[in-house]
């Protein structure tokens, strides 16, 4: 086997290098540097009580088959689609949650194509026009593009049974959002933070469940691989790369891997993409530009080409649906609904509360565990029975140590009776310290010589001999008197 | 003058897959005559002066029509009625050839 390394692009930072093994019989000439190029594309369902373009129930789970339809939903000539106010307003603030500009103007237009599980021949969807465009989400100092957030109507579903392909239209015309990104990312680990990032911030928004195992957010990444040529200055191409890598040419084809409903699937299906990828540049050729589904049972991608043409979707503004406009004062009233993001309340927990950045990052993936803290944290204000009272609700909560089901009051009480100073004996304290100073003579002596934190030292030793009965600052208090004189 | 415009049989082929239609061959040569001339009536259009005219993409001059979210069954259909107008279908559902 043969190494090879890939750079791995950090915007802000070192490059990591990243190994892909090639088979020793793939033959290679010079030491080529690839790197991954990955966009991707996320479906996310909303939770309107209605449809998009209808009053049928959004909620369609579990439904007998075609019991959720009507003309609309069902494609039938004659009927007429109206916009939900709602799944448009969610739009904007996803939009907006995504640092996109928001349309003053936007329309709907029709993506016409023929397969059993769409009703009218062509999906209602935005092209030209879209909710929001030209946002960003930044990680851990890295910026990722997001291209676009449109809005959409879902599609039926279908079902594969021995000859037959089944198609159940409860789902046709659901609100569903898609969020498409720049091709900023050059590995599956960046990926999958930021699909959990934006999960996070949907689930705050509350416009929609969020749900991966019932399909209610999907997930399409594309991946290509690009060669870098040992001719060229390693270091000019670092910095292009850094910061605009639209600035290089995209690789000539794409694989788009379809509809995966796990944030690991997605990095495994990118894992395994980017080596094939390389085994096939390595030959010297370039993988075809196709669209793949991710195999479970081996993480591994299988082709479902059939026969890939350049998609001809004859886009046109849906005659129908009369454009949107919003006004600047809509504009300013849907950002100032949003919520305070995941990000935005990691921050606070440290600056406020001083809580160590990880810790503030676990307590905010959840906005029900966050809002649980701060609650317990308003119970508590003015308290000084326990040092770093927030640091240690935070630790409570993360590692379990009391449990949840408790009302934040009685949470709190946990919390302050597990961490209060302990009542400490003065006449077993005061032996101890005679005990610990006479065992510890040379401590004592550096002491008095001044190094005053050998202190410390002979606290740990006087908590030991107390088997930890005893209020650390009493003991040092004690054993600080003792040593003057 | 309206233009001459010939679609060429590749073209057609491609049309009539985006249309989902299967053409004979017959049907071919009878739609590359007869779809070049209709392009060529619309070209007619071409001659229409509208350098002063706004485009737009309808023609209501509406805008802004939503409904406020909420589901109401009035309109709902039966799964009976969802699927009496299918070819195929099996404990309702639609019923095609298998795709997949
Ligand atoms: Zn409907």
């Amino acid at each position: 086997m043969k190494i090879i390394k890939t750079i791995s692009r950090h915007p802000h930072g070192s490059e990591d290098l990243v190994s892909f093994q090639i088979p020793a019989s793939a033959g290679t000439t010079n030491f080529m540097k690839y790197i991954p190029v990955i966009g991707l594309e996320i479906h996310v369902e909303l939770k309107t009580a209605s449809k998009m373009f209808c009053q049928c129930s959004a909620d369609y789970f579990a439904k007998p088959p075609n019991s959720n339809t009507c003309p609309v939903c069902l494609g039938m000539p004659g009927a007429l689609p109206v916009p939900n106010e709602t799944a448009v307003n969610w739009t904007m603030k996803i939009g907006k949650a995504l640092n996109c500009q928001l349309a003053s103007l936007s329309k709907f237009d029709r993506k016409h194509y023929f397969y059993p599980d769409l009703p009218k021949g062509y999906q209602i969807s935005q092209y030209v026009e879209p909710i929001a465009v030209n946002g960003y989400l930044k990680l851990k100092g890295k910026k990722f593009r997001v291209q676009r957030v449109h809005l959409e109507e879902d599609t039926g579903k279908l079902i594969h049974s021995g000859k037959d392909t089944l198609v159940d239209f409860n789902r046709s015309g659901v609100p569903l959002v898609e969020i498409v990104t720049e091709p900023d990312f050059d590995n599956s680990n960046d990926v999958k933070e930021f699909l959990q990032e934006l999960h996070t911030i949907i689930k705050y928004l509350d416009v929609s469940d969020a749900d991966m195992e019932k399909g209610s957010m999907r997930l399409e990444p594309n991946i290509s691989v690009r060669v870098c040529h040992p001719g060229l200055d390693p270091g000019s191409q670092k910095d292009s790369l850094v910061h605009e890598n639209d600035k290089l040419p995209l690789p000539p084809y794409k694989v788009e891997v379809k509809n995966i409903n796990s944030f690991n699937f997605v990095k495994k299906a990118i894992d395994y993409e980017v080596k094939r990828h390389l085994e096939i540049l390595e030959k010297g050729e370039t993988p075809i530009q196709e669209t793949r589904g991710f195999v479970e049972a081996d993480s591994s991608t299988k082709s479902q080409r059939s026969k890939e043409e350049t998609h001809d979707y004859r886009y046109f503004p849906d005659p129908d649906i009369p454009p949107l406009s919003f006004s600047a004062d809509y504009l300013s009233a849907t950002v100032g609904s949003l919520p305070e993001l995941p990000a935005a309340k990691t921050n606070r927990f440290i600056k406020k509360f001083g809580l160590k950045e990880a810790d503030a990052f676990l307590l905010t993936r959840d906005k029900e565990v966050a809002g649980y803290f701060e609650k317990c944290l308003t119970l508590v204000k003015g308290s000084r029975i326990v040092e770093d009272l927030p640091q240690k609700l935070a630790n409570a909560i993360l590692n379990k140590r009391v449990t949840l089901n408790l009302g934040p009051d009685k949470f709190v009480q946990s919390v302050v009776e597990l961490y209060k100073p302990k009542a400490t004996d003065m006449e077993k304290l005061d032996a101890a310290v005679k005990s610990v100073l006479a065992k510890n003579q040379s401590a004592v002596e550096e002491y008095k010589k001044g190094k005053e934190r050998v202190i410390m030292f002979l606290v740990g030793q006087v908590m030991r001999e107390m088997k930890g009965q005893a209020d650390p600052l009493k003991v040092k208090k004690e054993l600080a008197g003792k040593l003057k004189r | 003058m309206a233009k001459r415009i010939t679609l060429t049989r590749d073209e057609i082929i491609h049309l009539a897959k985006l249309a989902d239609l299967n053409l004979t061959e017959e049907e071919i040569k009878k739609y590359q005559q007869e779809l070049s001339q209709t392009l060529d009536y619309i070209a007619n259009l071409d001659e229409l002066d509208t350098s002063a005219v706004e485009p737009t993409s309808q023609t209501t001059n509406d805008k802004d029509v939503f409904f406020q979210d909420g589901a109401k069954n009035d309109r709902l259909f039966s799964q009976e009625k969802a699927t009496a107008n299918a070819k195929n279908k099996k404990n309702n559902y639609f019923a095609v050839n298998r795709i997949l």
